[in-house]
């Protein structure tokens, strides 16, 4: 455990070296958000609501969707995976008493504080101060919110890991990374509420893990729903995070016995 | 004793994707890819003791780093079983990695973009060193490779030889029982090829550590390892150590002698006349042991002698006549 948290506190580490970015990546995070909130302005268009949510909750579905929750940089494993092996570098991850999928979640999990906390934190901030950010329904929807980030970064990593060590088989990790990067914009909700999808499409996105990534933790914040329900569906989602992490295991496991680690 | 490490008929076969030329040569090579084998490692096999220094010895491409990948667990030979301390280094990667160190002249252990200290702490932490035993190691490793001047200093900023040096320190900051090193001296200069090697074969001498290590420098060899292991193309052409290697190879020492005046005709018993003339002669000597003023008593009584100069042929010199001798034959 200890090498675990040593690993998070690392890839943090690592992260504040890149100073010159933040400030870059704030100013992105902040018009990615202008722009949303002004796509819902307009598909609002003076409706106090659609389907049931108002503008205002939307705004905070944008914000939250937006930042936290969002899938988009966590495909970048896939890159980093692909060259890792390409490289062969892999082999020094290798050496290491440490299984590969660990390390890669250790990782992860460092620079996805970093971004929550420089990143994420001052654009809702900003935006929350100028656009108006709802408070969660109660304390106990707030408390179930916190269960539902953990289950939707284990989602997230769970499956960013599996399509990352696709990479050993698959050599262009360029094209799963948009595969996944396709993936996650559409099933995950963090860019449409899946309320707004027709009916076909809601119903698959439900049977998959991916909405458990940004539609149902904003679901529960907003308090859609009551709490033994949003209780059950954390569960299944913690279920999700379990089947993921099964999966990367045996994947992993094929992929030792056959990994080339080039160069040398 | 048994062997900490071993080596049965073990094969390595790459699979090598011939590239097909022509407008249409990529899309038939995605369609149907052509491979080709490549014999990287075929069939060998050795035997290495706990606290043993090994060379292992070979031109380019003969299959060296392919053979240090197998042993360290991080590749599956194609035939035949490697052990590493009585395990399969493959399937129980984990268990090994925590036994062995590793350095790879031309990739990085460290961690890049952190300074070195932490790059040492983060070590620690995955391989589970007591802190009383980390703290030892650390002070006295920082101090044999001189690191305390740039410990501080993210591992970007350090100079391929302070890098080098810091990685094989850290390689030994958890006491592997042994410690596996691919052309660590590469790139170096001759200070710091010195300060490496006289470091290595301290801890193999102290710390009883075993050692491997592969390299272009003929010198690592012989101030490191007693033993050594030579391959060519894949396969074992030599193990045994250095003397026996000259025997093998027929590496005669080299007898120049020098007289006040022409001695006429100089004939030494059991020795090879290999040229020179008029007061310079030269002799091959025959690796017979023999005490080389016992040879030289053999001279006639008036022959005035003036200089003797005996040339011990280093490794290099036998290795290059071998492969001369490979490439004429
Ligand atoms: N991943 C790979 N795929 C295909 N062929 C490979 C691969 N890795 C190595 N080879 C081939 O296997 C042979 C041995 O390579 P290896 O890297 O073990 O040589 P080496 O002895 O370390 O050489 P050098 O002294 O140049 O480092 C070479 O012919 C190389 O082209
Ligand atoms: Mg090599």
């Amino acid at each position: 455990m200890s090498a675990f948290l040593a690993l998070v506190t690392a890839a943090f580490r690592r992260e504040a070296e890149h100073r010159s970015r933040i400030l870059m990546r704030i100013l992105g995070g902040l018009v990615e958000i202008l722009a949303r909130i002004s796509i819902w302005k307009a598909a609002f268009g003076g409706h106090g609501t659609l389907s049931g949510i108002s503008l205002d909750e939307m705004i905070t579905y944008s914000l939250i969707g937006g930042t936290i929750l969002s899938s988009w940089d966590a495909t970048m494993i896939v890159r980093d995976v692909g060259a890792t092996i390409r490289t062969g570098a892999i082999g020094s991850s290798l050496l290491r008493p440490m299984h590969y999928p660990v390390m890669l979640l250790a990782e992860q999990i460092g620079v996805r504080l970093f971004d929550w906390l420089l990143i994420s934190l001052p654009v809702i901030v900003i935006m929350g101060s100028i656009y108006g950010l709802q408070p969660p329904e109660s304390l106990a929807h707030a408390l179930l919110f916190v269960g539902y980030v953990v289950v939707s970064l284990a989602i997230l990593m769970g499956f960013a890991i599996l399509v990352g060590l696709l990479s050993f088989w698959v050599f262009d990790a360029h094209a799963l990374e948009w595969f996944m990067r396709g993936l996650l914009a559409v099933l995950s909700g963090g860019l449409v509420p899946i309320w707004f999808y027709p009916q076909g499409l809601a119903e698959v996105a439900h049977a998959l893990p991916f909405s458990w990534i940004a539609y149902h933790p904003l679901a529960a914040y907003l308090g859609q729903r009551d709490l033994t329900e949003e209780l059950l569906i954390l569960a299944a989602g913690a279920g999700w995070a379990a089947v993921l992490a099964f999966a990367v295991a045996f994947v992993w496991s094929r992929a030792c016995a056959q990994v080339v680690v080039q160069g040398g | 004793m048994t062997a900490i490490i071993r080596a049965e008929h073990v094969a390595k076969i790459f699979r090598q994707q011939v590239r097909r030329s022509g407008m249409l040569g990529p899309l038939k090579d995605f369609v149907m890819p052509v491979t080709r084998p490549v014999n990287a490692v075929d069939g060998i096999s050795f035997d290495i003791e706990p606290g043993e220094a090994v060379g292992y010895l070979g031109p380019n491409g003969a299959g060296k780093s392919t053979m240090i990948k197998m042993l360290t667990g991080i590749l599956a030979p194609s035939a035949g079983t490697v052990s590493v301390l009585g395990r399969n280094p493959q399937a129980q990667r984990v268990l090994n990695a925590r036994q062995i160190g590793v350095v790879f002249g031309q990739r990085t252990q460290l961690w890049w973009e952190l300074p070195l200290i932490e790059s040492f702490e983060l070590h620690r932490r995955m391989y589970r060193v007591p802190a009383s035993v980390y703290q030892r190691n650390r002070a006295d490793l920082v101090e044999m490779m001189e690191l305390s001047a740039f410990i501080e200093r993210p591992v970007r900023h350090l100079s391929l030889g302070q890098r080098m040096r810091a990685e094989i320190a850290m390689a030994l900051m958890h006491d592997p029982k042994i410690l596996f090193l691919d052309e660590p001296t590469i790139g170096l200069d001759v200070v710091a090829k010195d300060v490496v090697r006289k470091f290595l074969s301290r801890i193999n001498r102290e710390r009883g550590t075993t050692i491997i290590l592969t390299t272009h420098d003929l010198q690592d060899i012989e101030e490191i390892c007693p033993r050594l292991i030579m391959v060519d193309d894949g396969k074992l052409l030599f193990d045994g150590t250095i003397a026996a290697l000259r025997v093998t190879f027929g590496a005669r020492r080299r007898l120049t002698l020098e007289f006040a005046q022409d001695p006429g005709h100089v004939e030494l018993d059991r020795a090879e006349p290999a040229g020179g003339e008029g007061v310079q002669r030269l002799f091959l000597l025959p690796d017979d042991q023999r005490p080389l003023l016992h040879i030289l008593s053999a001279l006639k009584a008036g022959a005035d002698l003036r200089d003797v100069r005996l040339h011990e042929p280093g490794i290099e010199e036998i290795i290059r006549t071998h492969y001369q001798s490979k490439v004429s034959a």
